[in-house]
């Protein structure tokens, strides 16, 4: 099984270094890795490079982490991998736990795993706001498309090639990324499961959850349930052409 | 319509025109919008030539005043064309976003053919 692992990088030059570090250390799959680049600004990309791992780089910023997304399932799709993990180049993710995601996957449990820090609620759980809003987005989300999901903004995740080239070729990004993505992927037939992981807070540099984006998110979020919802049967006609 | 608003329209409906005419000469309208722009123009001095029939119109209408006319068809037109470019600048992002993730692949492909290949007995 040819897996290959993606780090996304923004800004990232007090944590790229660890992160990549702590995938060398201790991963336990044999992956590639690659490292996804959205046009940093600073020193990072230069780090990439100096640490010799493989890397691309987006020629502009595509404003947020859903770019680098579409750009992984892209690689993954055109060079056959069978699994793509995702990590966040903020060391937030660790490494040791690629293992957990990958074995539903091998085991054809499962098409995407999502890592869960809400599962167990150990190590790093987030902010307050931000706990309430991904608590009653993923209770939304998981009534609506009938799987269970209780970390709907975990970018900790891995796909099957069969979630791989559906999101490569017919997904387009229109809403909320990470909310549109695990309902088109539910829609779609592609089932979902949960692991249980633990995150750490971030070195350095800031998210993405800022005051602009906290409120941005439950009005987006909406949008994009409601948005994905209208287009349930496209999907589903999408997938059917997919395996057929 | 008084006469001086005749003039003042006639005046904005020439000096779009001209507008129009540069940005065609200039080759920075695609055709599509260039015919709108034509169109749109045309029905800008038609205002002032065919006054009677907009009138007649309104009437059928039952607009009293036909420059409430003209206010409602322009700002119903500017909606739908908002609209419009809504659904184009979308599609353009949906493109955009595809040729940024291809570039990103093929610049690093292309990166990776041109470095000097080791020869296997370098360390």
């Amino acid at each position: 099984m040819r897996i290959v692992t993606v780090i996304s990088n923004y800004n990232e030059q007090g944590a790229i270094e660890a992160t990549i570090r702590d995938f060398r250390e201790n991963a336990t799959i044999v992956s590639d890795l690659i490292v996804i680049d959205n046009c940093s600004t600073d020193a990072s990309l230069e780090l990439v490079k100096k640490a010799g791992v493989n890397y691309l780089r987006h020629p502009v910023n595509t404003g947020g982490s859903a770019g680098v997304i579409k750009t992984a399932l892209l690689y993954a799709d055109m060079f056959g991998y069978d699994v793509y993990c995702h990590m966040d180049g903020d060391n937030q993710h660790n490494a040791a736990e690629l293992a957990k995601l990958v074995q539903p996957i091998a085991a054809g449990e499962a098409d995407i795993v999502i890592g869960s820090r809400f599962i167990k609620r150990e190590g790093f759980q987030s902010l307050p706001v931000r706990r309430v809003g991904i608590f009653i987005f993923s209770r939304l989300v998981s009534a609506l498309t009938g799987q269970k999901i209780t970390d709907l903004t975990s970018g900790f995740r891995a796909y099957n090639k069969r979630a791989i080239h559906f999101f490569a070729r017919k997904f387009k990004h229109e809403f909320e990324a990470c909310v549109q993505m695990l309902m088109v992927a539910a829609y779609a037939g592609l089932r979902i499961r949960e692991v249980p992981v633990i995150m750490n807070p971030r070195l350095t540099g800031r998210s993405e959850f800022n005051l602009v984006n906290s409120i941005k998110f439950p009005i987006f979020g909406l949008v994009s349930i409601a948005g994905t919802m209208l287009q349930r049967n496209t999907i589903k006609a999408l997938s059917h052409a997919d395996q057929c | 319509m008084p006469t001086n608003a005749k003039i003042m329209a006639a005046g904005c409906a020439v000096a779009f025109f001209l507008t129009f005419l540069f940005l065609i000469r200039r080759r920075s309208l695609k055709p599509f919008y260039a015919a709108l722009w034509l169109g749109i123009s045309l029905v800008m001095m038609s205002l002032i030539v065919f006054e009677k029939f907009y009138k007649h119109i309104a009437d059928l209408l039952q607009i009293r005043d036909a420059s409430f006319l003209v206010f409602i068809g322009s700002n119903v037109f500017l909606l739908i064309y908002v609209l419009h470019l809504s659904v184009k600048l979308s599609e353009i992002s949906d493109r955009v976003q595809e040729l940024i993730s291809h570039v990103a692949i093929l610049d690093r492909r292309l990166e990776l053919s041109l470095e000097p290949k080791r020869h296997p007995d370098e360390n």
